[in-house]
């Protein structure tokens, strides 16, 4: 499993496509709170995270078109015959891809919000701020009513990632098409799940708006969400589970 | 682990047959050859063969074990089945070290299988700037990484200029003479003939013949015998009161339906003198394209037709 995740993970580093897709997804978030820090008229610890969790949302979807680029790439390039050749046995490979984009995401993550706060207090102390979160990151200036510290809304943040990653995997893995699963990962959240619901309620007076996965994801990543962070992260994980399974079994049954 | 069994492999596909109950049994020692038409089914069987593709019955073996069932299958089968199954963005290097990563193998392999290919002053430019020649070139290149007993290959002369073809051609030779099992597909007999010692001929998924190169030519291949006489006029009718047929080419008659031996004792009898009578034996590509004439299942337009 070691050499297989080692395999994986030379495949990642040695594509380009893939390289862009992690500094992006890297230096957005942070490069929009740590302006954020030394312009903002009244800053402080809520509105730096609420910027970092804000523009994660789009290194989020990058983590889900990371994932994707984990298995299309291998269709579309032919790559996924001589990757199944050299491992005949599929779970095996599926195994070691789904972990080795976990951990790049996690990593990559966990270098976002570690640069990103250690800039933005930077930048705060250089006007003569007092940065509080990365001293003392269990209290919000204004905190929100489930009680969350700085830490639990970063971990959320990185787990979510992490989800969105394996999301994009499995429908990468599904449609075996990098348009076709980068399509769906941002048209879902971004439109169907916004339509769906506005159709639902209109036709069946029936709202489904707080049970749509994908919101589900950016609610929890809230700094203030509007329910429990852990279960609205936990409901997102139900579905990236059911969605990857699938994904497991279809890649062990069909033709390379 | 050397010699391969196909028995009673069936693939289906939604609609047609692609592998009809094909059986064959390929060798170590000699290059063998995996002949067909274009949509024969030589790909789908090689797919079927190292479980890319599931099939419907039979089997594929490796000395008795399925391919889903060894350890370490890059040490014991190199397959190749498309050169153009590299990323494109993906330097040649890099491409073989990942895929000689997944099985342990040391890194200093990938450099010497790329010098052995001739790839090894390109191999960190990007395999999109290759040529198809070289594609092939990396592609064998990751059959041999793992220095395996048995190869297969699918039209591994594809794109390849003369000289790499010859240089394929006495690779695979050699790599038969070390006694290791080479099973090569190809649509063109002529290229077969010059590299396998051995064929297996499919059409429309359904085995046609397994024997010899020389073997396959006596049985398929056209005979017959040209002569060139002052008196062919005299030796036409007693060929034909005998069963034979003639036609004319170049000023020399030639008689299809009886040997040598027939005609020059029939023109002794006559008073014929001979000055040209040598038996001919078609092309390996007429004998190929007669034994596969009923199963070619791509036919392309006459060029008669074509010029209207």
């Amino acid at each position: 499993m070691l050499h297989l995740m080692k395999s994986e993970f030379i495949k990642l580093r040695t594509l380009r496509s893939t390289l862009t897709a992690t500094f992006v997804l890297i230096a957005f978030p942070i490069a929009v709170t740590v302006l954020s820090a030394m312009f903002a008229k009244s800053p402080g610890e809520t509105m730096v995270m609420k910027v970092l969790t804000n523009t994660g949302t789009v290194s989020m979807l990058l983590c889900g078109v990371l994932g994707v680029f984990a298995i299309a790439q291998e269709y579309s390039q032919g790559t996924i015959r001589i990757t199944f050749a050299a491992t005949p046995t599929r779970m095996k490979v599926f195994a070691a891809k789904a972990i080795v984009i976990s951990l790049w995401v996690a990593i990559s993550v966990a270098v976002l919000e570690g640069v990103g706060l250690i800039g933005a207090n930077y930048a705060l102390h250089r006007r003569g701020f007092d940065f509080g979160v990365i001293y003392s990151p269990s209290i919000f200036d204004n905190s929100s009513g489930h009680g969350d510290s700085a830490w639990q809304v970063l971990f959320a943040f990185g787990i979510v990632c992490i989800l969105f990653a394996l999301i994009g995997f499995a429908l990468g893995a599904l449609l075996r098409s990098s348009p076709g699963a980068i399509a769906t990962l941002i048209l879902v959240p971004l439109l169907v799940e916004g339509i769906v619901t506005g159709l639902l309620l209109a036709a069946f007076d029936i709202d489904i708006s707080r049970k749509t996965p994908f919101t589900a994801a950016i609610r929890a990543v809230q700094v203030e969400p509007d329910a429990a962070r852990w279960g609205l992260v936990g409901y997102f994980s139900i579905w990236c589970l059911v969605i990857t399974v699938i994904a497991a079994l279809l890649m062990k049954r069909r033709d390379a | 682990m050397r010699v391969i069994h196909v028995e009673h492999l069936t693939k289906k596909f939604a609609g047609f047959t692609a592998v009809d109950d094909l059986s064959f049994t390929v060798s170590p020692g000699h290059v063998t050859g995996f002949l067909g038409p274009n949509g024969s089914g030589k790909s789908t069987t090689m797919r079927c063969m190292i479980g890319l593709d599931h099939a419907q019955g039979g089997s594929a073996t490796f000395s008795g074990v399925s391919y889903s069932k060894l350890t370490q299958p890059l040490h014991r089968v190199g397959t190749l089945l498309d050169a153009g199954n590299a990323h494109s963005g993906r330097s040649a290097r890099n491409h073989l070290m990942w895929l000689a990563a997944s099985t342990g193998i040391n890194k200093s392999r990938v450099d010497t299988v790329l010098e052995q290919v001739g790839l090894g002053e390109v191999s960190r430019r990007r395999v999109g700037k290759y040529s198809l020649g070289m594609k092939q070139r990396l592609g064998i290149a990751s059959v041999l990484l793992g220095d395996p007993e048995v190869l297969i290959l699918d039209e591994p002369v594809n794109g390849l200029d003369p000289e790499g073809i010859r240089w394929i051609r006495d690779l695979l030779r050699d790599l038969a003479k070390e006694g290791r099992t080479v099973l090569v597909s190809s649509h063109l007999l002529s290229e077969m003939a010059l590299i396998a010692e051995e064929l297996v001929v499919i059409g429309q998924g359904k085995l046609i013949t397994q024997c010899t190169v020389g073997e396959f030519t006596a049985r398929y291949a056209k005979q017959w015998v040209r002569v060139v006489s002052p008196q062919v006029d005299a030796l036409k009718p007693l060929a034909v009161a005998r069963g034979a047929t003639m036609s004319e080419e170049n000023g020399a008659i030639n008689f299809h339906g009886m040997t040598a031996a027939e005609l020059g004792e029939l023109g002794a009898t006559a008073g014929v003198t001979f000055h040209e009578l040598s038996p001919q034996t078609g092309s390996l590509e007429d004998a190929f394209l007669d034994a596969t004439a009923s199963s070619v299942q791509y036919h392309g337009a006459k060029s008669e037709g074509l010029a209207h």
